[in-house]
Order: C-alpha cells, then sequence, then structure tokens
C-alpha cells in the first residue's frame, strides 16, 4: 500500500474507533451524516468466523471510551464525589463530546476541564462553586506531579533584584483558591479509596465499593500552592497575601507589582506586612518556587 | 503604598529571599526572625515547616495515575469484552 493509501485507511480507522458510543455503550449504528456505519466498516475491516466486520470494530470502539472514562475518573474521584455518580457520569460524556482526547498522552484528557466548567457550569450543580474549585485542585495535581522544573533564582540574580525585575513562578507550583476545604476533602477520600483498596486486595472476586459522595467541604476560604517537593505532590495552605504574591509572579509581574497586588487590601500593620513580606519570600527561595522568567515570558 | 514604605517592603523581600537561599542563612534568619518580629513571624515561620504541608499522596507509589503515569493499562477493567472473540486479530482469517 502506498502511502497516501495507508493514510486515508489510518484516518478511517481512527475516526471509526472513537466514534462516540451510544448512550448504553455500544457502537453507532449511524455516522454523523446518518450514513450506515456497518457498510462503512465492512469495506475496510475483514469478519472472522465468530464476528462479523462491525463487531469486530465494535470491540476497540468501546475499549477506546471505556478507557477514556476510566482515565476520567481516575483523575477526577473528587470532582465525582461532590456532582455524584449519575451527574458525573454525564458530565463527563458532555465533556469528552466536546474535548475528545487530541494528545499522545492521557495525561492531558482533563486539561481544559475547570474552562469548560465554568462555561458550562449546569454540569456542576448543585455546588457549583465547590466543584469547579475541586476540579481546579485536581488538575493542579495532574501539573504539580509532572510539570517542568527550572532552575531557581541564583544568589546573584537576586542581589540583582529592583523592584522593575520580572519573576517567574515554578511552572509545578500550581496555585488554586476554593470557597470550601477541598484539600482535606480530597485527601480524605484518597485515604478512604486506599483504605477500601486495601481490605480488598485480600479478597479476590470482592467489588471494591467506593464512596460515591464525600461529606460536604468546610466552608471557609482558602488558597493553595499545590505543588512538588522530593517526588511527591503537597497541598500547601497559604495566607491571602503569599498566594496574591505568587498570584502575580505567575503573571509575570515585577516584584514591585506583586508586592503592590498582594498588600493593597491587606489587613496587616505595616510592621507586620514587613515581617510578612520578608518570611513570605524567604519560604518560597528555601522551596525554589520562584524563577527567572524564560526569555519570551519577559517580553 | 507610599514609595518610603514601598522600598522598605522591597529590601525586606530581597533580604527574605537571600536568606531563603542558603541553608545557614536561613536556620539564623529563621531563628532570629522569631524572636524579633513577634506573632507575624512565628505564624510564617510556622510556614516553613514542611511538615506543615498536606501531602497530597500518602503511601507508597500513591502519585501513580495521577498524571504522566498512565502507562499501566488497566482501563479496561470488567469491560474486557474482546477476550476469546479474536478481535485482537490483525487478520481477519485467523482463528484462534
Amino acid at each position: 500500500m502506498n502511502a497516501p493509501g495507508l493514510y486515508e485507511l489510518q484516518k478511517r480507522m481512527a475516526a471509526a474507533v472513537m466514534r462516540p458510543l451510544t448512550l448504553d455503550e455500544q457502537m453507532r449504528r449511524r455516522d454523523e451524516r446518518n450514513r450506515s456505519i456497518a457498510d462503512e466498516v465492512d469495506s475496510f475491516i475483514k469478519p472472522n468466523d465468530r464476528l462479523n466486520s462491525f463487531e469486530r470494530l465494535e470491540i476497540y470502539n468501546r475499549q477506546y471510551w471505556f478507557r477514556l472514562f476510566s482515565s476520567f475518573e481516575e483523575d477526577f474521584p473528587g470532582l465525582k464525589s461532590i456532582v455524584g455518580s449519575r451527574r458525573f457520569d454525564r458530565l463527563m460524556r458532555a465533556y469528552l463530546h466536546e474535548h475528545p482526547s487530541r494528545s499522545f498522552t492521557l495525561r492531558n484528557l482533563g486539561s481544559p476541564l475547570v474552562a469548560w466548567l465554568r462555561e458550562n457550569p449546569e454540569h456542576a450543580q448543585p455546588d457549583t462553586d465547590t466543584a469547579i474549585a475541586m476540579a481546579a485542585l485536581e488538575w493542579a495535581h495532574i501539573e504539580a506531579f509532572d510539570n517542568e522544573q527550572r532552575p531557581a533564582l541564583t544568589v546573584e540574580a537576586i542581589a540583582a533584584l529592583d523592584d522593575s525585575t520580572c519573576l517567574s513562578l515554578q511552572p509545578y507550583v500550581r496555585l488554586v483558591e476554593a470557597p470550601c476545604a477541598v484539600d482535606d476533602a480530597l485527601i480524605a477520600l484518597r485515604d478512604a479509596s486506599q483504605g477500601a483498596g486495601a481490605q480488598a486486595s485480600n479478597a479476590v472476586g470482592i467489588h471494591l465499593v467506593r464512596r460515591t459522595r464525600s461529606s460536604k467541604p468546610a466552608p471557609g476560604q482558602i488558597y493553595l500552592a499545590v505543588h512538588r517537593h522530593e517526588n511527591s505532590v503537597y497541598y500547601k495552605r497559604l495566607q491571602c497575601e503569599d498566594y496574591l504574591l505568587l498570584q502575580a509572579f505567575e503573571r509575570g509581574s515585577s516584584l514591585g507589582e506583586a508586592i503592590e497586588a498582594a498588600f493593597t487590601d491587606s489587613p496587616l500593620s505595616e510592621e507586620d506586612r514587613l515581617a510578612h513580606v520578608q518570611s513570605a519570600f524567604q519560604y518560597f527561595m528555601h522551596m525554589g518556587w520562584l524563577c527567572e522568567p524564560l526569555p519570551t515570558e519577559a517580553g | 503604598m507610599k514609595n518610603s514604605f514601598k522600598a522598605m517592603m522591597l529590601s525586606a523581600a530581597v533580604s527574605g529571599m537571600l536568606s531563603g537561599t542558603t541553608p545557614s542563612l536561613h536556620a539564623a534568619s529563621l531563628h532570629n526572625g522569631a524572636q524579633q518580629l513577634g506573632q507575624a513571624a512565628l505564624s510564617s515561620s510556622a510556614m516553613q515547616d514542611q511538615d506543615k504541608d498536606k501531602h497530597a499522596c500518602k503511601g507508597k507509589n500513591d502519585c501513580k495515575g495521577q498524571g504522566g503515569c498512565k502507562a499501566g493499562d488497566n482501563g479496561c477493567k470488567g469491560k474486557n469484552s474482546c477476550k476469546g472473540k479474536g478481535g485482537c486479530a490483525t487478520d481477519g482469517s485467523k482463528k484462534h
């Protein structure tokens, strides 16, 4: 087969395998233009002695989607616990319909989820803000786990700083704010799942029953840095001023702009602000969270 | 923010960064900071304690599947409908 012929065949196969399933998770009988999929499949897939062409392709079509579903569920158990299993199932299908896998890795499957939930809040009801914050935390966890680590600021670079110097936040440090304690809720959910998993591991054939709804996260605004330290992911609660500082650096602000943004509405006294800013920057550097912007970021 | 206070904040930020870059400076600064700066320093020195962070994935290998580890294929749990049906053969004529 020549190269264009092979490419066309691969395109047809990919389109067939990645075509969305029916609601009862079977392969569709008709395509988007109401053409018979069986006829299409017969033209390029042979039957065997037990399955016809349609049935053979259906196996791959279903496995493709089952893999996406299970990966998505694995990445967002906290979101599922908040919206509940049924709504989560609808949410997942609607999301994957609009944002099908386009990456070589399933790691990126949930990349636009938070933005999509903000545009489609009906899928995150009734605790919409909590659900979106949980999704943001779960996506931040994925990014913190394997985002790039750049060289931290050097002493020489710090010594040359002035208020117009732009700084950048390490890509593996992700910031999340939430109207309730989604961090505690997610950790509790993971602990519960692991406990259930450990119990089930000794009993072959026993179905693992997971809690699909957690108790509501405790209300109260929180600010988080989700970061990686020695190859583990941590959720670090921040004070509002620290969060605003880091958020400003994430935007590529200068040192002076970041301090202005963080303390303009701060209730801290001037004396406390000085102590706070010194201690905060000491911590940021201790953790290696600040770095120089890339040439493209610095503009 | 007044310019003079802004300059003081900037100095505090830079001195904090410098003290955060080396372990010896870091330790000394923490000690002095806690003594001299009262409640604010104490609360923020608590920020230095890594143990105060919430470890998001306790236990061994708990970060598996949290991104970047999608190589393991457990996605077909309980749904492996192709077993024994020949669906995996590349040649339609192949018999199992």
